[in-house]
């Protein structure tokens, strides 16, 4: 904290700081799941029109 | 960033969302059918494109394996723009706008529903999409979903006379289901997609740390209330910017007198 900042603003600065971490790691998170998921073959879909009725 | 930012500020998002329905189901481009769909759209649909990602999730569940593909693709749209899909691309949500509209021409009054009745959208994810397919190896909330009775079980059953014979009680019951949320939706905004919809309780924990966020400067708003009127989910965007039920419409951004609500990306 800046000896200017407020602690409130220092709180906000802090909070927005770790919103934005959680944001990139599963942001890499997201795409390792997408890749792992194509790797399985997940994306085949053989289900199609099981529930209609 | 800041190109789609200006998008979404300056669109008719009533004009995206029909064409998000058309190229949902725009039949042509078959072959799509791997990718999982940005809303809730039938994909039994005769004209459907995308899968179903909640029936995706369901026939994972039966097989018992983790569905990385589907989750990844439904995690990375929710950490770039949270639930952005919702108010702009879902075919669902679009038809419970447009039937909200009915309620002064038809002169109806307006149920009001407590907002606390919202975790029920959580309960419906673990409960009929996770948990009763694994026990039963049936994709059951597909199996009462009213996006899929009217956009694939009341079409496919008007074109072919064999399904029409094979139609039991279980379809009497998903259309009378169907019926009840049509009448619901000309009284609430969105009873859909505040009480009910397992996507947006996917996407909806994504709101509080998504890139695309609602800011809103407390200094500059009077509380006035002009963006709960227009807000299509019925929230005051005021007291929570970052409200797990907000469906990033950006309505509220429109209309707001003071300018104090500010789309950001970080």
């Amino acid at each position: 904290m800046t000896s200017k900042q407020t602690p409130a603003r220092s709180d906000a600065a802090g909070g927005s700081r770790s919103r934005v971490l959680a944001n990139r790691i599963l942001l890499v998170v997201a795409l390792l799941a997408v890749v792992l998921g194509v790797h399985l073959g997940q994306t085949f879909i053989t289900w199609l029109n099981a529930t209609l009725l | 960033m800041s190109r789609f930012v200006s998008f979404l500020l300056t669109a008719r998002r009533r004009w995206v969302q029909a064409v998000s329905f058309l190229v949902m189901n725009s039949f042509v481009l078959q072959g799509l059918k791997s990718i999982p769909c940005l809303g809730m759209n039938c994909y039994a649909c005769p004209g459907a494109i995308f899968a179903c990602p909640i029936g995706t999730l369901q026939h994972f569940a039966a097989i018992r394996q983790i569905p990385f593909y589907t989750l990844g693709v439904l995690g990375l749209v929710g950490v770039l723009v949270g639930r952005l899909a919702c108010g702009w691309l879902c075919p669902f949500g679009w038809l419970q706008e447009l039937m909200y509209g009915l309620r002064r021409r038809l002169r109806w009054r307006s149920w009001p529903v407590s907002e606390r009745l919202g975790w029920l959208r959580y309960a419906f994810l673990i409960v009929l999409v996770g948990i009763v397919p694994m026990l039963t190896l049936e994709p059951w909330f597909s199996k009462l979903c009213p996006v899929g009775t009217i956009e694939a079980g009341i079409p496919r059953l008007l074109l072919d006379a064999q399904l029409r014979a094979q139609a039991g009680w279980l379809f009497a019951f998903k259309v009378a289901i169907l019926l009840g949320f049509l009448v619901w939706m000309v009284h609430s905004k969105h009873p859909f997609c505040r009480f009910v919809c397992p996507l947006g309780a996917i996407w909806s924990p994504f709101n509080r740390l998504s890139t695309l966020r609602l800011a809103v400067d407390q200094a500059s708003c009077t509380h006035c209330d002009a963006c709960r009127r227009v807000c299509p989910v019925d929230i005051r965007i005021h007291e929570d910017p970052d409200s797990t039920r907000c469906i990033r419409c950006m309505e509220c951004i429109k209309v707001c007198p003071e300018v104090a609500i500010r789309l950001m990306g970080e």
